[in-house]
């Protein structure tokens, strides 16, 4: 989607652990929610949010490559990816 | 034997890996991460211990990008040697010269101890200087050590004899109890633990130094 000067567009990349993967920092975040007696947290699972702007006409093919190549890792990283 | 070290922002281990390889009888040449090429005639690529680019993004995957990192996996590809150590470890996983992946320590805590290793193959150059089944005592100064890999590759490392070392009390929760791997054709490992820093009588302890003068006595007949 363009902003109004028709320039920029944005992408954002969610990536998290892929089930199965300890997640040491998400247990760490539980176990201190259950601490401040939050008692009806069951699981956390820590993950990351990256925003791009792209120059118009980047296709969301270009931003999976980016995933790929180096904004995750997919031995242990999922992630997807929304424009606009 | 010619030795390559490569250098990036935040590598904090490259002299005292230099200082190990030297001390085998090595020649070595430092590298700096933004040049695209190594130098003429390099047998072994060192990439050392530290938090290169400040671990942004994952552990060594900035690094693994940088230009030098293009010709280390040449010269890995062309059947070059290569060792990573620690945060050097992290970056061939992250390169894809070796499987798997370094995550945070179990205990979430950065571990600064002197560990047991069981050395569990002999059967590479690295590894040629122990017994397997040899126990040595090297230091291990970590944050991300926590070796994951999904259960087939887990197989098939300990399948083919590709773990090097494993911990005998696991300090950070890695898979198998892994310290350290072979790539395929056991030309390339990484490990967790620092065997430089158990490289001289002044460390407190030498038990790295058959790693190095293995190293050095396999690559000068080479």
């Amino acid at each position: 989607m363009k902003n109004n000067e028709g320039q920029i567009m944005k992408a954002t990349v969610h990536i998290m652990l892929k089930n199965g993967v300890l997640d040491p920092q998400g247990e760490a975040v539980r176990h201190a929610l259950g601490a401040l007696g939050f008692d009806s947290v069951q699981g956390v699972r820590q993950g990351k949010v990256i925003e791009l702007d792209l120059d118009e006409g980047a296709t969301e093919a270009d931003v999976t490559a980016m995933c790929e190549k180096l904004l995750a890792n997919t031995v242990i990283e999922s992630y997807s990816v929304e424009m606009g | 034997m010619h030795a390559a070290v490569i250098v990036f922002p935040g590598s904090n281990c490259d002299r005292d890996l230099a200082v190990a390889f030297e001390a085998a009888g090595a020649r070595v040449s430092m590298v700096w991460h933004k040049d695209s090429s190594l130098p003429q005639g390099v047998d072994i690529v060192g990439i050392p211990g530290g938090f290169s680019f400040g671990d942004y993004l994952r552990c060594g995957a900035i690094a693994a990008n940088s230009p030098i990192c293009r010709s280390v996996a040449a010269h890995a590809e062309r059947g070059g040697y290569a060792l990573g150590v620690c945060n050097g470890f992290q970056v061939l996983t992250e390169t894809g010269l070796l499987p798997g992946v370094l995550l945070r320590n179990a205990g979430l805590k950065y571990i600064c101890q002197t560990v047991g290793l069981k050395v569990e193959t002999s059967q590479s150059v690295y590894t040629e200087g122990y017994n397997a089944g040899d126990v040595i005592d090297i230091p291990i100064a970590h944050h991300d050590g926590n070796y994951f890999a999904d259960d087939e590759t887990i197989a098939r490392l300990q399948g083919e004899g590709r773990v090097a070392f494993s911990y005998m009390n696991n300090p950070n929760g890695a898979r198998a109890d892994i310290a350290g791997i072979l790539s395929e054709n056991r030309r390339v490992l990484g490990m967790m633990p620092h065997p430089e820093r158990a490289a001289d009588a002044g460390h407190g302890g030498t038990d790295g130094q058959a790693l190095f003068r293995a190293l050095a006595g396999a690559l000068v007949k080479a």
